[in-house]
């Protein structure tokens, strides 16, 4: 074949991809995506669920769900405790306001081998239409685990902790010791930037800082980001780092949490 | 051979955008140009790509573009040389998968470039079989 013969096709379907660009772009053919998303979303839901039909049933995913549960309790016991403490010291206190969730299934995990990776991303089932913007945290029971990064009409993608585009205000549960916490690109979560005078333990859980902007978006504070199963501490260090284990095994989960602004 | 090579890119939209990062659409298609030498592959390329865009959530048209160029690309290519070889296939797949892999995921970027070539060969190794097995037939 000749390139005279075949530079035009080419040319006329580069032509075309570069105006579906620019017409996306000024949303002129928002209807027309948005119309076809209600058609994939589905689609895309079956798939998923028919290549992780992994047996929430089983002995060990009872037991987690019981651990965490536990675990959930503790946290929470933690935080009345401190509450109280709080009350006696000063008169007033803010009580932790309910937060209102809106359930998500989740219909995608791109990147996800199983056996091979972790899942970094998800695609879940709910979008624009009801009331998803990006930065907004998700959540399971009140354990953090990502962010929503983009949006559409009927889907968005959530960026799990342990993607290394996700970077978090937290602080340690126990010490108060804050830190950031970074995903790395092996789906291992970090505690980073804690000030070597702070006090970091293993086992200790990491809790967020909360990072709420003004339209009431964002993270709330105090959902559990993991727990500390190592700690880096250098003297010749300017800071000290730890090793985060979440208590969510993201490669189970079918259905996720949004904390959507009050 | 089109219908294979259609049935086989939804199975891989479908997959490509629900369990695996793999560029499963890029292969297909890179194996498409290289076994069917037909201008239809352009085609398939901007819809697959704007489906792919869809389904992954990517600014839609971006993958379409890719696509077409890697096309352009080999067929630029096979006026001079032969493109029916295995170190063909697997030298445009691995370079084609590092720079969409580059593009889109930018996660275990070698391992899937890696992986992508090897299941390239072994897609391009079947479909020798095949075709060699019907020119037998037709022979006989």
């Amino acid at each position: 074949m000749q390139r005279e013969q075949f530079f035009p096709t080419f040319f006329i379907f580069l032509f075309c991809s570069i105006i579906i660009i620019f017409l996306v772009a000024v949303g002129f053919l928002n209807p027309l995506v948005n119309g076809l998303n209600n058609i994939i979303t589905p689609i895309q839901k079956g798939t998923f669920h028919m290549f992780n039909s992994s047996s929430d049933d089983s002995k060990v995913a009872q037991l987690e769900k019981e651990n965490q549960m536990l675990i959930k309790k503790l946290v929470d016991l933690d935080k009345l405790q401190k509450e109280n403490s709080a009350l006696r010291d000063q008169f007033e206190t803010t009580y932790p306001k309910s937060l209102s969730l809106l359930p998500a299934e989740v219909i995608g995990a791109p990147g996800f081998l199983p056996g091979f990776s972790v899942p970094s991303q998800f695609i879940i089932d709910k979008g624009t239409d009801e009331g998803i913007s990006t930065g907004l945290a998700v959540v399971v029971q009140n354990n953090l685990i990502g962010k929503i990064t983009k949006t559409s009409s009927t889907r968005s993608q959530v960026t799990l902790l342990g993607n290394q585009a996700v970077v978090i205000t937290a602080k340690d549960q126990n010490t108060q010791a804050v830190g950031i916490v970074k995903g790395q690109d092996s789906g291992e979560i970090l505690l980073d930037n804690v000030l070597l005078s702070d006090t970091l333990s293993k086992d200790d859980f990491i809790i967020t800082k909360g990072d709420i902007d003004a339209k009431g978006a964002g993270l709330p504070a105090d959902l559990v980001i993991g727990k500390v199963t190592a700690i880096d501490k250098k003297p010749s260090n300017l800071f000290q780092t730890a090793k985060i284990k979440s208590l969510i095994n993201p490669a189970n989960l079918r259905t996720v949490f949004i904390v959507l602004p009050k | 051979m089109m219908p294979v090579i259609l049935l086989l890119l939804i199975a891989g939209l479908v997959l490509e955008s629900t369990v695996t990062t793999l560029p499963l659409i890029l292969i297909i298609l890179i194996l498409a140009t290289v076994t069917a030498k037909s201008q239809s592959v352009f085609a398939l390329a901007f819809v697959f790509g704007l489906l792919l865009d869809l389904f992954a959530m990517r600014t839609i048209g971006v993958s379409s573009i890719f696509l077409l160029v890697c096309i352009w690309l080999i067929f630029l290519y096979q006026r001079k040389f032969e493109i029916r070889t295995y170190y063909f296939v697997f030298l445009s797949t691995g370079i084609a998968s590092f720079f969409f892999l580059m593009l889109f995921s930018q996660k275990d970027i070698i391992p899937e470039v890696l992986l992508s070539s090897i299941i390239s060969i072994a897609g391009f190794f079947i479909f020798l079989r095949v075709s060699h097995i019907k020119t037998k037939q037709q022979t006989l």
